[in-house]
């Protein structure tokens, strides 16, 4: 009886969470009629006209390619610079370096809009606007925090024995962290870079604001089919879907670390 | 030569001095312990010497050279730590070649080595196991491994055997001993443990509260305890000590004393008479502790609960009383309020670090 609680529970919460897709899918494939019936059609004559528009009146390819730039830039750098922060203020720790971690999180705590326009002048001035780098720098501060935090956590849960015992084995600190900790570090990074390169994939704002014709993504594309008058639902959901499909492929593929590393941090072996 | 030698050595955690003013000098293929109860700075002098932690005042040699600043790679040690510390993500072969490969020994050499020492230590056919798929006993020997193969001067072992069980406690003390007389190398070895200390160390140096409280061979530790702690600390069950004379406390080992019948009926206590050479007390008995080989008698006197070691064969009843006599030649006697030993017709034996 209770197990029976427990898996109803569990659909239902699925379906909290699987029916906006299903419904972005099922839109993706009506035809526009069938999209504004009421009552909603659960069964219906399928097409590919949207995804035909999609294909052939709209740069997507071209937006595909921006956000697998931004988003893999982003999670490269921001991994990079993650993982030294995160290395640095667990092994060096002080009051400084604690209290740097939790600044971190103001970056979080301000709502974007309230620094899109300062950024939006700064890039502007600097001639930075519709340019990668701006992107990847301000996705990179998004994703920041989050990612040192959680390679904090991956850090604090190998033991310094470890690397102590790889620099009496002859390893500098940094041989030490190369050879020992970024080994252990797997399951981990896999974890952040999952985490940064959705958010990053999902960024409309600073996108929106920062790019160009020759930057935008996928997300900003979107809003292409949006006219005064019109608004093209299939198209939009057809778009929606293309984007969805690379995340989802990358996500189910590395589920395995995945798994295992967000339960990491917490669950002491 | 002097292999290691640590002058005025203090280590400071913000206020906490961990390590005070800290003199020590190791020879060449000793085997000397480190031992005194938790904190008292026995594992930070180790990774003083390792250089996992810089110290605040004083100067480390090692040979005739100062490494105050020299990174522990460039110090010629090995170091077995409490947990292993063995590396999850390689193999059990893999783990003892990483320090020849980090020292760029020759692919072939290695491979020697690491076969030569698996042999040693029975771990030939482990070599391919990762640790997670190790026993307790064997990461331990995987430990070692990884610290001889090195071959390097000096080895430092961090309270190595603390995870295992009694048996098998009992078992690698001896393997370590062996290997320590096999390799011809300077261990220097950090317990709480005062029977591994004293049945492995050449020489012994009993800390407390970062302080040496006494230097000396396991003989003279434990026969002419420099200081109520030392007295205290070293010998299981521990040194009886008896308020004696004002200001005078009378300590004497639970085997040095002998139980016989008292005479004359069952009170509780007399007063103590001592002669030159003899002295005895009485006492009742409270808790007989049979553990086979001998048995513990606590027994309740005038001067406090005093536990007396006795023949497994004699018979001992609860609640009798007994007189306990002790030889003069085996009492030592401290100063109540310093704690250090009064008599000083020894103290050309024994080296003095405390004033």
């Amino acid at each position: 009886m209770k197990r029976l609680a427990a898996n109803l529970l569990l659909i239902i919460l699925s379906a909290v969470y699987v029916f906006p897709i299903v419904w972005l899918i099922m839109i993706s494939f009506k035809y526009q009629v069938d999209i504004f019936s009421i009552p909603p059609k659960w069964i219906f004559a399928p097409t590919l006209e949207h995804y035909r528009n999609v294909f052939l009146n709209s740069s997507v390819i071209d937006f595909l390619a921006n956000s697998l730039i931004i988003a893999v830039g982003t999670t490269g750098l921001g991994l990079l610079v993650s993982l030294l922060a995160a290395y640095g203020c667990t092994h060096y720790a002080s009051k400084i370096s604690n209290r740097f971690i939790y600044s971190l999180f103001l970056l979080r705590m301000l709502p974007g809009v309230a620094v899109v326009v300062p950024i939006y002048l700064v890039a502007s001035k600097t001639a930075m606007l519709d340019n990668y780098l701006t992107l990847i720098l301000v996705h990179v501060c998004i994703v920041l925090p989050i990612a040192v935090l959680m390679l904090q956590n991956f850090i604090l849960d190998i033991p310094k024995e470890l690397e102590e015992a790889a620099m009496i084995d002859g390893c500098s600190r940094f041989g030490a962290f190369k050879r020992v900790v970024l080994p252990l570090m797997g399951p981990g990074l896999i974890a952040t870079s999952v985490l940064s390169l959705i958010m990053s994939w999902n960024e409309f704002l600073f996108s929106m604001t920062l790019s160009g014709y020759s930057t935008q993504t996928l997300p900003v594309g979107v809003t292409a089919f949006m006219a005064d008058k019109t608004i093209n639902w299939g198209e939009i959901a057809a778009m929606g879907v293309v984007m969805i499909i690379p995340v989802a492929i990358f996500t189910l593929t590395v589920q395995k670390y995945l798994v295992k590393g967000l339960t990491m941090g917490a669950v002491k072996e | 030569m002097n292999l290691i030698e640590l002058r005025s050595v203090s280590k400071k955690y913000g206020n906490t001095e961990a390590v005070k003013n800290f003199d020590l000098t190791i020879k060449e293929r000793e085997f000397i312990v480190l031992v005194g109860p938790s904190g008292c700075g026995k594992s930070t002098t180790l990774r003083i010497i390792a250089g996992l932690e810089e110290l605040s005042e004083g100067t480390v040699l090692i040979g005739n050279q100062i490494v105050n600043d020299l990174a522990p790679k460039d110090r010629d040690i090995a170091m077995v730590f409490q947990n292993y510390a063995l590396y999850p993500h390689m193999s059990v072969y893999n783990n003892m070649a990483f320090g020849l490969r980090m020292h760029k020994v020759s692919k072939d050499e290695i491979d020697l080595r690491v076969r030569e020492c698996a042999e040693i230590l029975e771990l030939t056919d482990l070599l391919n196991r990762k640790p997670r798929q190790l026993s307790g006993g064997q990461k331990q020997r995987v430990a070692l491994g990884r610290a001889i193969v090195r071959k390097t001067k000096f080895f430092l072992l961090d309270e190595p055997l603390s995870n295992l069980d009694a048996k098998l406690r009992v078992q690698m003390r001896a393997e370590i001993i062996k290997l320590h007389r096999k390799l011809k190398a300077t261990m220097i070895y950090v317990t709480h443990d005062q029977i591994e200390a004293m049945t492995m160390g050449d020489r012994i140096v009993v800390m407390k509260e970062g302080e040496i409280q006494q230097l000396g061979t396991p003989d003279e530790i434990y026969n002419y305890p420099l200081n109520l702690f030392v007295a205290g600390f070293i010998g299981m069950p521990p040194m009886n000590f008896l308020d004696w004379d004002p200001g005078v406390i009378l300590g004497v080992r639970p085997e040095h004393i002998r139980l016989s019948e008292k005479k004359g009926g069952a009170g509780l206590t007399d007063a103590a008479r001592s002669s030159n050479k003899e002295y005895s007390i009485s006492g009742n008995v409270e808790v007989i502790e049979y553990t086979g080989a001998e048995k513990q008698v606590f027994l309740q006197t005038s001067f406090g609960q005093l536990v007396v070691r006795t023949e497994p064969g004699q018979s001992i009843m609860e609640g009798h009383g007994y007189t306990l006599s002790f030889n003069a030649q085996n009492i030592h006697l401290f100063d109540q309020s310093s704690g250090m030993r009064l008599q000083h017709g020894f103290s050309k034996k024994i080296s003095v670090i405390n004033e």
